[in-house]
């Protein structure tokens, strides 16, 4: 026994190490795996800490009842009312103070969505969520939006009232960071395992670059490249129309109560032209990719598919809306209006309600954007104003001649070479270059006296584009804001920029008008801006921008409404200057148009249902001469799948409901003509998309049965379009029974053409699918194929003397996932529906708050 | 000291730690227990629970007061499983933590000073 005591005790110590040692590994890999987190997981001890992590959030996804806050630069207590829809109602004492309150309010709601778009305006997305967004900052800064932004916000004089407003609404945004409780930060910051950035006031000027990067691109160049390439110059200059083929404009042609059709034939294709191939083989030169939704393409499985419907469908069925209609043709006397903005729909949504109040300064109700201390929509005690996208061409491509075709140094202008300026910008990972985060990349940027430059096949192109140019737009959209008539909101924007703009307004003293507003610019030669212009010429750089008079714009016209759908604004037979390509087609404005003809005593609830009314205008176009096809080729050798699709569409009320189980069929014939049509438009027979002239331009071919557009170069044979309109019923007929089986409740719209509301970065879970909706091609709330673009906040404005509104928007005011405030409207949307909004006189006129907010000044 | 006071006032601890420093106070103050009761047979058991129970009361506090619901909900489509699963990892994630802490504080006391 004495001999193996020794031994027990050696086997007891190493078994006590063993232990000690285990315990050692296993603690240590716990703590660094929850403080450094490992792979994609984020450090799990502060991420999963039900005090501080993301458990916390949940705690935070309602309001407090009641809250009190001392920030520093108030001068009076400001009051903030939330009533039952999570609207904030800010009363203040003064300007300086009413936009401190903005800044903390906004921040309350939409911290991370500020930030997420404050860095894809600059670039620095990967600094947020790693290296994987580097492709988009890359883009991003080529874009010069943020370089931009920055040049504004410099050249704002320091006493500048606008200045001090903006910088008043950053000290606000910053006020709520300094006294944020762990629980409110933001779901996704846990995620990314990072905290907000202290937010500065030019951050403002980038959000309005990014709504003009939104609104204000065009590459009317490079689709005109690849058509000319194709096809030759002349069919290209007729597929892709300085002058929309259908004439139902904005500014109202006197006497005409019904569209203009231009029957000019189409010229025929011309053989390939090798001379636009370099521009063409590039695509949209910078990729006209929202940054932040190219992340998102990249962190998902669908890349592929989701750029081809970006950029190849052609025709994109994202449309705004909005109308004004005289007291004379309302039902009650006063004058209505309706606004109807889409855009990419996202949650947390692009909007904010908000109500502001100074007594005797503003009294102003409306969506502001997360960011910006405007409301560039909405309605104030004397009127209203709402906009589409103009669309106008106001961005330029210029071929340079550079010293040095990899590192140039000089360009040359008329002879004389000038010195590029140059920048070099480097891309940080996570954390950025405060945090640590590593220097991914270092790129060089050149730019013109026109803007930056872009390589593009060996040609270095520079850029002009209004939304680099110093303009204060902010500032104009504050002060319309403020305005107690259409002439006085009028006469305050006059000097409004970019992105250009069909602002609608309407008042309580009966009067409507409308303007597309914004810099136009004035160019030499024929004035066009759709083909890229010699760069070695002076005298290809613009001369300077259109004088208001000229814009297109209307005032209480005879018609007795206004209506803008984003189509051509006037007519080119009233004034041929080229203002844009490739315009909308007008079906939308032909169906707003044509609803509001026939009603001379306009309901605001009838405004509502216009706003959904899920009939197309272009569909007689077509399923008229297809039945005459059908029947006509019936007599000999038909197709029996024509011959059943076309009696299925006879049957069709021509409504894009989700109960009705016709519209796809419809749809997917129009894929399918489309298809055969402008095969001439695609590189190879293999691709399946080309540039896509609009369904106007398809509508007027239908005029010119025999027109050469109609052969399929694929065949012996020659077609026409009775041939290929059989061919693309039975086709479709074919595809759709393929897909959902025979004719009944698998072919319902509902089914098939939903709404898709991502969040800002597609993280699962925080989006919401298979929305149903009441729209299709050419309704007035058009769909695409994947659903991500629709109506981003609708409303209807009665200007009585007591103003009343309605309005809904596809989300919710909280950007926390798991309030019941971010997507609380989203079924009044779906059924179209609106809610009405409160809009106080005083605070203690709301009843029954949600919550209320005191702000006071620091002691 | 009994056993279950013992173990309450470390919950107790590990709670309050957790609500006012952070995570950290888990591993801190479950080594502090396992070098105190270095004798105990139960420490590691008693830590190992202690820890679980402080979160599982602060992620039940988080329920009673907010819609944790959603939040398992949002993680289930995230991850692609049951939601409810991040809920025990938060829930195990104190309990190794805990775990190994006072096993570790427990050995080395044992080691620097054998009964």
């Amino acid at each position: 026994m004495s001999d193996t005591a020794p031994i027990a005790a050696v086997v007891a110590r190493a078994s006590q190490a063993a232990s000690l040692l285990l315990s050692a590994a296993t603690l240590a890999a716990a703590l660094y795996v929850g403080a450094r987190g490992a792979g994609a997981i984020p450090p799990l001890g502060a991420f999963l800490d039900p005090a501080h992590g993301v458990w916390s959030v949940a705690r935070a996804a309602e309001l407090p009842r009641t809250a009190s806050v001392r920030i520093a630069g108030l001068r009076d207590s400001v009051a903030v009312t939330y009533d039952d829809r999570g609207v904030p109602h800010i009363f203040a004492q003064n300007e300086d103070d009413l936009m401190r309150a903005f800044g903390f309010v906004v921040a309350r709601d939409r911290l991370f969505q500020m930030e997420l778009q404050t860095r894809a305006t600059a670039g620095t997305l990967s600094e947020l969520v790693g290296e994987r967004a580097l492709g988009a900052d890359i883009a991003a800064r080529a874009q010069g939006l943020a370089w931009g932004a920055e040049r504004k916000w410099k050249a704002l004089p320091d006493t500048s009232k606008n200045r001090r407003l903006v910088q008043a609404y950053a000290d606000g945004v910053n006020a709520y960071l300094a006294q944020m409780r762990p629980e409110e930060l933001p779901f996704e910051y846990h995620l990314f395992h990072t905290r907000p950035q202290p937010w500065k006031a030019q951050y403002t000027y980038y959000l309005l670059a990014r709504m003009a990067l939104t609104l204000a691109w065009s590459d009317d160049e490079v689709r005109h490249a690849g058509a000319a390439a194709l096809v030759g110059e002349r069919a290209a200059d007729a597929l892709f129309p300085a002058n929309a083929p259908i004439q139902e404009p904005i500014e109202p042609v006197a006497g005409r109560r019904a569209p203009r059709y231009d029957t000019t034939p189409l010229p025929p294709p011309a053989p390939r032209d090798s001379t636009h191939a370099a521009i063409a083989a590039a695509g949209s030169p910078t990729g006209n990719l929202p940054a932040v939704e190219t992340v998102a393409a990249e962190t998902s499985t669908a890349d592929a598919e989701w750029l081809g419907a970006l950029r190849g469908s052609g025709e994109v069925a994202v449309g705004s809306n909005n109308w004004a209609v005289s007291p004379r043709r309302t039902a009650a006397g006063h004058a209505l209006l309706s606004g109807d903005p889409h855009l990419q729909l996202t949650l947390p949504s692009i909007w904010y309600e908000v109500h502001l109040q100074v007594p005797g300064v503003i009294d102003t109700y409306g969506v502001t954007i997360p960011g910006g201390p405007i409301v560039p929509i909405g309605f104030n005690r004397s009127m209203a104003w709402t906009a589409t996208n103009t669309g106008a061409d106001v961005l330029d491509y210029f071929a340079e001649q550079v010293d040095d075709e990899r590192h140039p140094t000089k360009y040359q202008v008329d002879g004389v070479w000038l010195p590029l300026e140059r920048r070099v910008e480097t891309f940080f990972g996570q954390g950025g270059r405060a945090l640590g985060g590593r220097a991914l990349r270092t790129t060089v940027l050149y730019q013109t006296h026109r803007g930056p430059m872009i390589r593009i096949n060996g040609r270095w192109l520079s850029r002009r584009w209004t939304a680099l140019d110093a303009s204060d737009d902010g500032a104009y959209l504050r002060l319309a804001s403020e305005a107690r008539s259409v002439d006085e909101w009028m006469t305050i924007m006059q000097g409004y920029a970019v992105p250009a703009q069909n602002f609608l307004v309407a008042d309580t003293l009966g009067h409507i008008a409308i303007r597309s507003t914004g810099h136009y610019p004035l160019r030499g030669g024929d004035g066009r801006g759709d083909r890229v212009a010699d760069g070695t010429r002076r005298a290809s750089d613009w001369r300077g921008f259109w004088p208001v008079a000229r814009y297109p714009q209307s005032r209480d016209p005879a018609q007795g409404y206004l209506a803008s759908n984003n189509q051509q604004p006037r007519d080119p037979q009233v004034d041929p200057s080229y203002f844009g390509a490739n315009w909308p087609a007008p079906w939308r404005a032909m169906r707003i148009n044509r609803l509001l003809r026939a009603d001379s005593a306009v309901t605001p609830d009838a405004m509502r249902r216009y706003q959904t009314d899920p009939t197309s205008e272009q569909t007689d176009l077509f399923l008229r001469p297809m039945f005459d096809a059908v029947a006509q080729a019936a007599t000999g050798d038909v197709d029996t799948a024509a011959v059943r699709g076309a009696a299925l569409l006879r049957d069709w009320d021509g409504r894009f409901t989700p109960d009705n189980e016709r519209a796809v069929l419809y749809d997917v014939m129009m894929e399918e003509l489309s298809q055969r049509t402008w095969d001439e438009l695609r590189a190879t027979a293999t691709v399946r998309r080309g540039p896509t002239p609009s369904s106007a331009v398809l509508a007027m071919l239908m005029r010119d049965p025999n027109s050469l557009w109609w052969d399929d170069r694929t065949t012996a044979q020659r077609e026409t379009r009775d041939s290929l309109l059989v061919a693309s019923i039975g086709a479709a007929y074919r595809r759709v029974t393929r897909m959902y089986g025979p004719p009944g409740t698998r072919w319902r719209w509902s089914g098939i053409r939903t709404a898709t509301i991502n969040h800002l970065l597609r993280l699962p879970g925080l989006g919401r699918s298979q929305i149903p909706m009441s729209s299709g091609r050419g309704t007035l709330s058009p769909s695409d194929g994947d659903g991500t673009h629709g109506a981003s906040w609708r409303f209807v404005v009665e200007l009585s003397s007591d103003v009343h509104a309605w309005g809904t928007y596809p989300g919710g005011q909280s950007g926390n996932p798991v309030s019941d405030r971010y997507d609380d409207r989203l079924a009044a949307w779906t059924a179209g529906t609106l809610d009405s909004l409160r809009f106080p006189r005083r605070a203690a006129d709301l009843r029954s708050p949600r919550a209320t907010l005191t702000l006071r000044p620091e002691r | 000291m009994s056993w279950l006071i013992r173990f309450l006032a470390l919950t107790l601890v590990l709670l309050c730690g957790t609500w006012w420093a952070g995570w950290w106070c888990v591993p801190v103050a479950a080594a502090a227990f396992g070098a105190w009761s270095a004798h105990q047979r139960s420490a590691v058991l008693t830590a190992t629970l202690a820890s679980a129970c402080a979160w599982g009361a602060l992620l039940a506090y988080d329920a009673t007061v907010g819609p944790v619901g959603r939040l398992l909900a949002i993680f289930g489509q995230m991850l692609r499983m049951p939601g409810g699963m991040i809920a025990v990892l938060t829930i195990a994630f104190a309990a190794l933590l805990g775990a190994s802490a006072s096993a570790l504080a427990r050995g080395i006391r044992r080691l620097i000073a054998p009964t």
